[in-house]
């Protein structure tokens, strides 16, 4: 079992975020802000340490500048829904550029985590499972293979 | 035959007479050819095994599995850029777009004249170019896979007049699944993990899979081995420790792994140059909108590419990326992200490959970690925007009606006549999204042991049995994708050890 990175209130926090990241208008995905902080997670175990160490700090500090950029004038954990939104669109502009570049991050993984959904690529008129398989099926076929195997044996005693 | 975790974790310490670190272009091609010489050969490396029948379409699943940091590596500096590398069994060829050219000749003679490279002329690796050719299958993308993207991107190039060529790539019998990039899950792309890796197994060589190298041990002016870490693969941590001992000691970990392992194992003092002289190859990528459906999933990853502008250092060519990537790369969120995403499947991804001038560096840190910083100056940051502005121009020419720019707060733009605000807007290099898959030159090979790393041999100045083969060794940017010019060069490399095999092999 790997470590868990996010602590229980960094969970909460990115549960809050996300779903003003994600378009309202999309495609529904069930549980997303659950399935995105476990996705988060495993990310941020595979980046180095000094990457993971500033994305959490970023992480800190995008939640404490609400204090002095939002109104009401509280951490983002703790602003009303309409502000936080207001908030994230002021800061996607900000000349502070540690918590512009911070937000920009996350919204990258959440937007990539929320496009690879399978509701979601459906809706996009992406099919790419039935379009591999259709493809997998066809090379066996033009070769005469069984099935797709490397020559590598797995070592097993 | 890949050993992985579990076989391991009772007894690793062991002994070859060639270790290979790396399993990627460079060191799977040298375990291949030394194994086949009869050589008792191990290969190390820090990724997983993932097999053929393993690989999803799904970027989620396979990111972690496939590349380093996920895919969220990045490099420091004015503009940060992002790097993809593979990290499995198979390095970045599992992840490439498998586009295979031979390194163009003004290179190779400005390698000679500059760096006194005279044994790389052009017409003495034609025959290790035409040996890696015929075992990888290397041939002109047909138009049985040639996506609507690929077809529209050569009638821009038609339409604008401008010189193209078709894309020469590594496959058999390709289906035009256009998942390369998450591992070709027909197995068409002849990777090393389907190429190179099983042949040299064929010969005897073995590869140890989530075995990461942490320091050469070099005694007496030798490399005598190589100190390694086992990696659980789900949880990251190292489940033992272990000393290979090697008679040579091959290192294929890429332009910053291996300059890393160096500062590792304290041969920064033997050569200044070590983790200097980084070329990126630096990326931008426009997308286009298009009235008609392009399904740009559909059909070979890349058909065509345009050369008009090779001698400016910018090449073009189409690309794909599945919408999780695009979203990513895109400088929208909420409701807005969606309206642009809608209209994915009338949408093309083509960029420009740009051959730097200003070189980074990977500088070792006090905790045995590396860094790698990379400036963008102002000569480099001119070529990006003029890139920017031809591939707008030839997304136009291919029909679009909207074009969006990798560049921040103007990022769409409706009309041709747009193209030529981008001279008077005030950009900085952090503007720019840049991303890379080609890094370079970290330990360049050259005559003088003074300004390089290694010798033609590949050989390290000044240790007997330490070699390097893969992407680092380029003193320069090789302004094409670089994978058949590392396994040519890793090719001859180790066919230059075997014929000194007993003298490199000389026990003390």
């Amino acid at each position: 079992m790997r470590r868990k990175i996010l602590s229980t209130l960094q969970e909460k926090f990115l549960a809050q975020l996300t779903p003003h990241i994600i378009p309202a208008d999309g495609p529904l995905v069930p549980h997303f802000e659950a399935k995105i902080v476990q996705r988060l997670d495993r990310f941020l175990f595979e980046l180095p340490s000094l990457l993971r160490t500033l994305f959490l700090w970023g992480m800190r500090i995008f939640d404490l500048t609400a204090i002095f950029f939002a109104k009401p004038h509280r951490r983002f954990s703790r602003l009303p829904e309409a502000s936080r939104f207001l908030y994230i669109r002021r800061m996607s502009h900000t000349w502070l550029r540690p918590v512009r570049d911070w937000l920009f991050t996350c919204r990258g993984l959440i937007l990539l985590f929320y496009y690879s959904q399978p509701e979601v690529m459906a809706a996009l008129h992406f099919d790419p499972r039935n379009w591999a398989r259709e493809k997998v099926q066809a090379r066996r076929q033009a070769l005469n293979l069984t099935e797709t195997v490397e020559t590598i044996k797995t070592y097993s005693e | 035959m890949i050993r992985t975790i579990d076989p391991i974790s009772r007894n690793l310490d062991t002994s070859c007479e060639v270790c290979v670190i790396g399993s990627g272009a460079g060191g799977a091609v040298v375990a291949k050819e030394l194994a086949e010489a009869g050589l008792n050969v191990l290969v190390l490396e820090e990724g997983g095994y993932y097999p053929t029948s393993s690989f999803s379409h799904d970027p989620q699943r396979m990111l972690p599995r496939l590349y380093r940091h996920a895919g969220g590596a990045i490099i420091v500096g004015n503009a940060p850029i992002m790097y993809a590398e593979g990290r499995c069994v198979g390095g970045s060829t599992v992840i490439n777009a498998g586009i295979c050219y031979r390194t163009p000749e003004a290179i190779l003679d400005h390698w000679r004249d500059e760096h006194g490279l005279v044994e790389l002329a052009f017409e003495k690796l034609v025959p290790y170019f035409e040996q890696v050719e015929n075992n990888l299958h290397v041939m002109p993308v047909p138009d049985a896979i040639m996506g609507e993207d690929s077809l529209k991107f050569k009638q821009a190039a038609e339409n604008l007049r401008y010189r193209y060529v078709r894309v020469q790539r590594n496959i058999h019998a390709c289906q035009g699944t256009n998942l390369c990039v998450l591992g070709c899950p027909t197995g068409a792309k002849q990777s090393t993990l389907i190429s190179y890796l099983p042949a040299a197994a064929n010969y005897g060589a073995q590869v140890l899979a989530n075995c990461r190298a942490n320091r050469i041990v070099v005694k007496n002016g030798r490399a005598v081995g190589v100190e390694v870490s086992v990696v659980d693969p789900a949880s990251q941590q190292i489940r033992r420790r272990a000393l290979i001992k090697a008679g040579a000691v091959f290192v294929c970990g890429g332009a910053l792994h291996t300059p890393a392992l160096l500062f590792r194992s304290g041969l920064a003092k033997w050569r200044s140059w070590i983790g200097r002289n980084l070329y990126l190859h630096p990326n931008l990528k426009c997308v286009g909108i298009f009235d008609d459906q392009v399904n740009s999933w559909q059909g070979s990853i890349q058909g065509f590419q345009i050369d008009e502008f090779a001698e400016e250092g910018i090449v073009f060519g189409s690309t794909f990326l599945p919408p999780g990537i695009l979203a990513l790369s895109l400088p929208y969120f909420g409701n807005d992200s969606f309206k642009l995403m809608e209209y994915y499947h009338h949408m093309s991804v083509w960029g420009a490959l740009v051959e730097d001038t200003h070189a980074g560096r990977v500088w070792s840190l006090p905790n045995k970690t590396s860094l790698t910083t990379y400036w963008v100056d102002a000569r480099d940051q001119q070529r990006f925007l003029r890139a920017i502005m031809l591939l707008a121009k030839i997304f136009f020419a291919a029909g679009a009606r909207k074009v969006l720019l990798p560049i921040k707060n103007f990022s769409e733009i409706d009309r041709e006549a747009e193209v030529a605000q981008i001279p008077k807007l005030r950009i900085r290099a952090s503007d720019l999204s840049v991303f890379t898959v080609h890094l370079m030159g970290t330990c360049r090979m050259g005559a003088d042991p003074r300004t390089s790393v290694i010798d033609m041999d590949h050989r390290f100045h000044g240790l007997e049995n330490l070699f390097i083969a893969d992407a680092s060794v380029f003193p320069t940017p090789v302004r094409v994708n670089p994978m058949l010019t590392i396994m040519a060069l890793a090719t001859r490399a180790a066919q230059k050890f075997v014929e000194n095999r007993k003298r490199y092999l000389r026990v003390t």
